[in-house]
């Protein structure tokens, strides 16, 4: 339960910070600067592209559901 | 426009199929597998994995602005306790009730047929969308 708060929490802040930094941009980084960022050399584009395909496979060929398991 | 809107009809007919089959199952694994492998050779086709394509590094630095380790440090603690909150998360089993796994508490954003859907759509956008840019840098850089 309190976990599942944390998460909640968690969500909340990464909000909080991408709203901060699209109207606060000198201090605070966007989700999209950030990828930015990591993407300005190759490396960190395949790292973000294999991110992305992880999150796919995990999130919608690995979930489980109370009817499932 | 109209390519765009076909694409966007593709990818809402594709998603509700893809979201529609059981998980651990071959088709599904197939499914998943078609829009990354896709992705990864359009990535490949813009050439964002080559190293003569500096204008690409150029793009990413204007559009990364004047971000800084310091501008990131908020992203950095969350990222910290995420992945603290997961190693509890999987030290419990990774289903405890009590401190599930980021997985775990993402399952309950997927039960409904609906939801995977939407969030099968959102998941291709995050990864379609830095490459329509690259395309239309390319084209800009083409003119």
């Amino acid at each position: 339960m309190y976990a599942t708060i944390g998460w909640l929490v968690l969500l909340g802040a990464s909000i909080l910070i991408e709203a901060y930094g699209r109207f606060r941009s000198a201090r605070t980084s966007s989700l999209a600067r950030l990828g930015a960022l990591l993407a300005t050399r190759i490396p960190g584009r395949v790292v973000l592209l294999l991110i992305w395909v992880f999150v796919g496979v995990h999130l919608f060929a690995r979930y489980t559901l109370s009817h499932h398991s | 426009m109209k390519r765009l809107v076909a694409a966007a009809v593709i990818t809402v007919a594709y998603a509700w199929w893809a979201t529609s089959v059981a998980p651990f199952t071959a088709i599904c694994y197939v499914l998943i597998a078609v829009p990354s492998v896709l992705a990864v050779v359009l990535y490949a086709a813009v050439g964002a994995f080559s190293r003569d394509r500096t204008d690409i590094a150029r793009y990413y630095q204007a559009r990364a602005g004047d971000s800084s380790f310091s501008s990131i440090t908020p992203w950095l603690l969350v990222l910290c306790c995420v992945l603290a909150l997961e190693s509890v998360g999987l030290a419990l089993g990774g289903r405890s009730p009590g401190v599930p796994t980021l997985s775990t508490a993402v399952d309950h954003l997927l039960v409904e047929h609906w939801e995977r859907g939407i969030l099968f759509v959102l998941w291709v956008w995050v990864g379609a969308s830095p490459l329509w840019r690259l395309w239309r840098q390319r084209q800009k850089n083409q003119r």
